[in-house]
């Protein structure tokens, strides 16, 4: 039976086509008639589809009549391409014996793609290559190949040139799955080992989680243990997706399927936990996931103050589905009652916010995203601090620290002083430099965190014509001279507006900020002192003079209900100002202000 | 002093001009110098007087007025039928305010006397500028000269209450030139003057050269600066302010003016008039309806669109925000009579925040707007809405 299973995971770069050829893979064994096929149709959620990205894995059940003339089963675990997902694409590789290495035949290997198959390779995946795109006009499959073959070093003969777009190559792919992708040995006599890659919510079914059996196998009406928390319940479903869900009885040793056991909470399916038998367990769980750590924390806050427990709702629904989310009440003084937020990156961030205004029809108001800060107080008590408000007053800290990354750049090498460049101007120190071929250059960074969140990806992005590729892992704190910049109405602390930056930085920060602020917020009936100060020291300030003219001239008998619609119309606008003391600031002056645009 | 609640006033509307000014907002058609029209929107007028007597319930009338558009451009005799009809169906009070208003160019002392003849008693003169460059640029037909002959005339007519319009914050008016036109009014001694800040909708001529970068208007500050210099001005002069716009002699403020701003109701007659009775705002139908040919007019041929009709709230609201309007103010007791609604506890949050910030005053029973709230009134009114 193992024998003919393969399990594989596709490594790719966002828009090397890993999406489309997965959904070639589909139609090719028949697993979705024409009919059914519309593009990217693992991507399940309407923004994977829109942003042509992939969050959330979905693993896919394919069966393939191999040339030997065998029947296979093929199961494809997509990954997420992006950066901020990593975690989840160790968590596809998990329950994997290969990956398929699909690279761009005109952009060759990027950052991510790299860290990715390296991952792969520890976790002893076999890896097949294949170029894609080799119909399009720039495509250069051999250059390409030979590059894989020298930071990779896959045999450039074994690597299948490919076009998912125009079909091309499909069936050699699949081929070299079955010839080149070790098949499962799980001992499938044994006590159950079942891997829970990944879980959601279905209301009506509850917890359903995508599992990998590694041994032992797992029937309908089984009684399963959890082994982290010894929770135990019965097997009420069992099944593959191929793509649809479709009930099986039994699922054995090298298979992968999902399993509803009437779960209410997702937490009890936790990602990375090991389902056994509880009359026959396993002596031992398999080897877990390293628990995911919120990189960027924002403050999350309702536009209508009443909306505040139906985002509470959404948060926990999307929790469900997603362990990476964090989430705790929080307060400010100017917007009220809120949450606070932890996001693997700011993609995420950006992901988890238009999912709450999309699928939960919120309106919502993020504040700056903000990285964990350790400090050290003069009585040599450390606390991390992900919010400005908690930053202590400086004559209590005797040492801040900042999250460093190691940032390895890919990029063509006429892109190299640019890219050098911008690594300086966010702080950044000078690791290495690596030719990986004649014309590929690897540029290893050390970079604050927070620096790499705001805009450095963008920059990167447009500094290098888009050729440059970004990956990174954290690699601890270092000491930082970063001070705490306040942004004052009227004399009145904006908590949500105040932001951590380094002191170099601080006068031009508060420049931007104020100056942004005296243009966004319009006149008022008083005249609004808009301050950024550093402590007690004022170091920016703006005035906007008070209002002058908002008048009705002419108000007679047939103009009044004109005239009152003005008034009425006028009220409405101030709702979608937020009462700042007494200055009405524009609920979107948050938004604009916080971004980081022209830094 | 009178209390509007009690009656009611009048208001004819004129809708046609002989040409149509640059900036002008209001329903009116221009018509050139035919004179084809008047007996036939007359007629209509007559026939809508004749229908409303079946429901007129009897409220005394104390005051009339006759705006437009041009009513000048009627002839005094057809005035004079006007009055009559008007006085034939409504009861008038003996006191009543009748006014009517004119364009400069229209006029003269023979047809100003057979107004008065006929019961005008009070004139607005639409002057609207003392400076030629300014009344070409607003595109008004008449000159200083003819505005200086129309007031001569209003005198010699025996006019006593009249009423001067005037409009600043023209684009390239200076505070000099604003205040040369405030010295050429005081010349004529009016009994009132309204001073309308130029407000621009962007469907008129005008708004459109503002729209398309072709006009300038002037900067916020500049027209704060002409209004506070009308208003020391005039004070100095021995005006009173009654209203955001509208100044008077002691004794000699427009009394159709405060029935709107007392939030009274009023019977509208004429194409596109509004009438203001039981918390409904209804608009007369438009022209077509009053310029038939036959003499078969249809039951209620004049009535058009409801505006609103109103909650018992949004009524008194309205008398809020109309009331405020005034220098004056509400008086709060009174308004507890007729609304049955205690301001202080109604808006007390909102009274408190803006008491606070200097923008309202409560005083001797008044709730009113501070002086240096009144070019700024949009943001204290609003407050006060629904």
């Amino acid at each position: 039976m193992q024998s003919h299973i393969r399990n594989f995971s596709i490594i790719a770069h966002i828009d090397h086509g890993k999406s489309t050829l997965a959904d070639r893979l589909l139609q090719f064994t028949g697993a979705l008639s024409d009919r059914e096929m519309r593009d990217q149709f693992l991507d399940k959620m309407d923004l994977e589809r829109e942003k042509g990205i992939t969050i959330k894995l979905q693993p896919v059940r394919l069966n393939y009549r191999a040339a030997d003339g065998e029947e296979y089963i093929l199961n494809l675990i997509d990954t997420p391409g992006h950066v901020d997902f990593s975690y989840e694409v160790s968590r596809s590789l998990a329950a994997c014996e290969g990956a398929l290495l699909v690279v761009d035949a005109s952009q060759g290997i990027e950052a991510q793609t790299l860290a990715n198959v390296y991952m792969a390779m520890d976790l002893n995946l076999e890896i097949v290559g294949a170029v894609n795109k080799i119909d399009l006009p720039g495509a250069e499959p051999d250059r390409v190949k030979q590059e894989i073959e020298d930071v990779i070093g896959l045999d450039q003969n074994d690597i299948i040139p490919i076009s998912a777009k125009m079909g091309i190559g499909i069936e050699d792919i699949l081929e070299a799955i079955v010839k080149f992708i070790p098949p499962p040995q799980g001992d499938e006599q044994g006590p159950l080992q079942a891997l829970i890659f990944d879980s959601y919510f279905d209301s009506y079914k509850g917890a359903i989680s995508y599992i990998r059996i590694v041994s032992g196998q797992m029937k309908k009406g089984d009684i399963i243990r959890m082994m982290s928390s010894g929770k135990e319940y019965e097997v009420m479903e069992l099944g593959v997706l191929s793509p649809h869900m479709q009930e099986v009885e039994s699922l054995q040793a090298g298979e992968v399927g999902y399993m509803a056991a009437g779960i209410k909470n997702v937490s009890d399916t936790k990602v990375g936990d090991t389902i056994t038998h509880a009359d026959r367990p396993a002596a031992q769980p398999l080897p877990g996931y390293k628990e995911v750590k919120p990189m960027v924390y924002c403050g999350l806050y309702p536009l209508e103050n009443n909306d505040y427990e139906r985002l509470r709702d959404a948060l926990d629904r999307l929790k469900l589905n997603d362990a990476s989310l964090f989430y705790e009440p929080e307060t400010s003084d100017a917007l009220g009652f809120g949450f606070r937020c932890g996001f693997l990156g700011l993609l995420h961030l950006e992901i988890i916010r238009e999912r709450l205004e999309r699928e939960y029809d919120l309106s919502l108001l993020a504040t700056a995203p903000s990285v964990i800060y350790k400090i050290v107080l003069t009585d040599n008590i450390e606390l991390y601090v992900s919010n400005p408000t908690h930053w202590p007053s400086s004559q209590k800290i005797s040492q801040v620290l900042e999250p460093f990354v190691k940032a390895s750049i890919m990029v063509p090498n006429e892109y190299v002083g640019a890219v050098m460049e911008l690594c300086q101007d966010k702080r950044g120190i000078f690791v290495n430099m690596e030719y990986l071929s004649t014309q590929r250059v690897m540029i290893t960074y050390k970079l604050p965190l927070a620096e790499i969140l705001y805009d450095f990806f963008d920059a990167l992005k447009s500094r290098t014509r888009g050729y440059a590729s970004l990956d990174y892992e954290l690699i601890g704190y270092e000491t930082a001279d970063l001070v705490k910049l306040d942004i004052m109405l009227n004399g009145e602390i904006v908590d949500a507006l105040s932001m951590i930056v380094h002191s170099d930085r601080a006068y031009y920060r508060a420049r931007n900020v104020t100056d942004k602020l005296r243009r966004i917020i319009p006149r008022q009936m008083y005249e609004v002192a808009i301050q950024a100060s550093i402590g007690s020291k004022i170091i920016a300030r703006e005035t906007i003079k008070a209002m002058r003219k908002d008048v009705l001239a002419k108000c007679y008998g047939g103009d009044i209900t004109r005239k009152k619609k003005l008034l009425e119309k006028q009220k409405e606008g101030k709702k979608r100002m937020k009462q700042i003391g007494r200055v009405e600031v524009p609920k979107d002056a948050f938004l604009t202000v916080l971004q980081v645009s022209d830094d | 002093m009178i209390n509007h609640g009690n009656y009611r006033g009048i208001y004819i509307h004129i809708p046609f001009c002989i040409a149509k000014c640059g900036y002008c907002d209001f329903y009116s058609v221009p018509i050139g110098r035919s004179m084809d029209w008047q007996e036939q929107y007359l007629r209509g007028l007559v026939a809508e007087m004749e229908q409303r007597a079946s429901f007129y319930d009897g409220q005394r009338i104390i005051t009339i007025y006759i705006g437009g558009g041009t009513p000048s451009l009627l002839t005094s005799e057809q005035i004079d039928r006007l009055l009559n009809k008007l006085a034939a169906t409504f009861t008038l009070s003996s006191d009543i305010e009748i006014t009517i208003e004119a364009n400069p160019a229209t006029v003269n002392e023979k047809y100003l006397q057979e107004c008065r003849q006929a019961g005008v008693n009070r004139l607005s003169l639409g002057v609207q500028s003392f400076i030629d460059r300014e009344l070409c640029l607003l595109g008004r037909l008449h000159s200083t000269q003819d505005s200086k002959e129309a007031i001569r005339a209003a005198r010699a007519a025996g006019f006593t209450n009249l009423n001067l319009d005037l409009i600043y914050g023209i684009p390239g008016q200076t505070t000099d030139d604003w205040t040369a036109n405030l010295c050429q009014a005081m010349a004529a001694a009016p009994e009132h003057l309204s001073l309308y800040l130029l407000q621009l909708e962007p469907h008129t001529p005008m708004g459109r050269w503002v729209d398309e970068g072709k006009l300038f208007m002037l900067e916020e500050e500049q027209e704060y600066q002409l209004y506070q210099i009308s208003r020391e001005f005039l004070s100095h002069h021995g005006y009173q302010q009654y209203e955001i716009s509208n100044f008077a002699r002691p004794g000699k403020e427009c009394r159709h003016n405060l029935h709107y701003w007392h939030s009274a109701e009023y019977i509208g007659l004429g194409a596109g008039a509004v009438s203001f009775i039981n918390r409904i705002r209804q608009q007369n139908a438009q022209l077509d309806s009053y310029l038939q040919t036959s003499d078969d007019y249809q039951p209620n041929f004049w009535q058009g669109e409801i505006l609103e009709s109103m909650s018992e709230r949004q009524r008194w609201i309205d008398a809020v925000v109309m009331g405020l309007r005034t220098t004056q103010g509400i008086n709060m007791d009174d308004f507890k009579r007729r609304f049955g609604v205690d301001l202080h506890q109604e808006y007390d949050q909102v009274i408190n925040e803006l008491m606070a910030g200097g923008f309202i005053i409560i005083k001797d029973g008044y709730l009113r707007l501070a002086p240096s709230a009144y070019f700024i009134s949009n943001q204290v009114l609003c407050r006060f809405m629904a």
